[in-house]
């Protein structure tokens, strides 16, 4: 059978294609009509989650307890209070909190893992999965009560030390460069510039164009701070182990940030593109609206594609990790710690590349916002 | 990696970086229309979500014009 005769007018190209599209639908259908019908059990985790809530403060089982690994996998993904080095010992991180009465610090070993509240100025708090209640007079746990938390959680520590990093590298060499001008580079020098070089020659020339030196601190410091923060979440012991680029409210910053950049530098081509279309007007009501929406869906995708990414590697890592648990056997091991290997060094690629394309699409779009002409 | 010599090689990577941002900004657009969608449905309290699917649809239909454009930009 000559598939070709089939594809050959173009109009039958046009029909294959919608067909496709229309069974491509079909199954999103399928896919909603599944999430109906898992309502039910939501309901009943939502009142196993309610027992566990009353249970909270009987006596904690250390015997055997069933593994969950959907749940260890969340905490160790999610943000937290404090910083798990090993066995029961975690590493206590200050409190903030802005509530009604006023500021409150403290720190968060107060809570010894969740098992006691603390008693502060204003209110009592408790811990719960790892978010901050007030809890009220009756002992119960107070959802009217507002409390704004600027504590410096896990990820916040994290992006501090990895912040620190950055530092102390970048000064060393910015001092090399004032040390050895004129000669070739030399130790931690040699081996960032090149990859200086490379931000600047692959990805903002090409994509900018002349007037890329402005955008140069921009682009950079959102590469290197990526990089160095999907490097740190890759090491599993203390001063790394926090997902900061898996993090939405991370990358719904940096993405806002990029958002911000492009169209503060638009020039008056951009902006004739977005108010003033080709077209003819009486499309201007529909024209406008796509292309405002063409301004925050391209950041977005930044946005859920960095998160996307970092916490799917992390996922991948701790389900083969968690695989030694499900089955209850050392004989797995080997071939867990063999994948998981795998997956890291893959995931140090991906650590790599998505700091790549940030910054590739970032350049990308300011080049969009400030070119000349169409 | 800054070596002149892959030139071409660089090109087409940023090639390719360009059209799988072309797929995850049609998710992206679908994703945002559908959820105001939905959140008008939500506020309005209606028993069939028929904002929610117009939105979606027209996501699509954006989706679809935004990844024409770039492709024949």
């Amino acid at each position: 059978m000559d598939c070709n005769q089939v594809l050959v007018s173009k109009v039958k190209k046009v029909i294959v294609v919608f067909t496709l599209l229309i069974a491509f639908l079909s199954i999103k259908i399928d896919t909603f009509a599944q999430v109906d019908s898992a309502v039910i059990p939501v309901d009943s985790v939502v009142a196993e989650s309610a027992e566990a809530v009353s249970g909270q403060h009987g006596a904690v089982e250390h015997g055997k307890e069933k593994f969950e690994p959907t749940k260890v996998i969340m905490e160790h993904i999610a943000d937290s209070h404090m910083w798990h080095l090993w066995g029961h010992t975690s590493l206590p991180l200050p409190v903030i909190l802005y509530t009604n009465g006023g500021l409150e610090v403290f720190s968060s070993g107060n809570f010894h893992h969740g098992e006691h509240d603390y008693v502060g100025k204003y209110n009592t708090y408790r811990l719960e999965e790892d978010h901050i209640k007030v809890v009220g007079a009756d002992g119960k746990i107070d959802e009217e009560a507002s409390v704004l938390d600027f504590s410096i959680t896990k990820n916040v520590a994290a992006m501090f030390v990895a912040i620190l990093v950055i530092l102390i590298v970048f000064i060393s060499v910015a001092g090399a460069y004032k040390k050895r001008v004129g000669k070739s580079p030399k130790g931690l020098q040699s081996f960032i510039e090149p990859i200086i070089i490379f931000v600047r020659d692959d990805i903002a020339k090409p994509n900018i164009g002349h007037k890329y030196a402005k955008f140069m601190p921009y682009l950079l410091t959102t590469f290197f701070f990526i990089l160095f923060n999907n490097i740190f979440g890759l090491i599993p012991i203390f001063p790394g182990g926090a997902n900061v680029t898996g993090n939405i409210a991370l990358t719904f910053v940096m993405a806002l940030g990029t958002m911000i950049i492009v169209n503060i530098n638009g020039n008056k081509y951009y902006w004739k593109h977005i108010f003033k279309p080709d077209v003819p007007f009486w499309l201007y009501p529909i024209m406008i609206p796509v292309e405002l929406i063409g301004i925050i869906s391209k950041p977005f995708a930044l946005m859920i594609r960095l998160f996307a990414n970092i916490t799917a590697g992390h996922i991948i890592v701790l389900s083969l990790i968690s695989l030694i648990f499900i089955f209850e056997t050392l004989a797995i091991a080997p071939v867990s710690v063999a994948f998981v290997l795998f997956m890291d060094v893959l995931e140090l690629l991906v650590a790599f590349l998505q700091a790549f394309i940030f910054t590739l699409l970032t350049a990308l779009f300011i080049g969009m916002a400030v070119e000349e002409h169409h | 990696m800054g070596n002149p010599k892959d030139e071409n090689g660089g090109k087409k990577a940023n090639a390719a970086v360009k059209y799988s941002a072309i797929g995850f900004q049609m998710i992206a657009t679908i994703g945002l229309l559908t959820f105001i969608g939905y959140k008008i449905d939500e506020h309005r309290g209606s028993k069939t979500n028929i904002i929610t699917a117009v939105f979606a649809l027209a996501g699509v239909g954006i989706a679809l014009y935004q990844a024409i454009r770039q492709v024949t930009r």
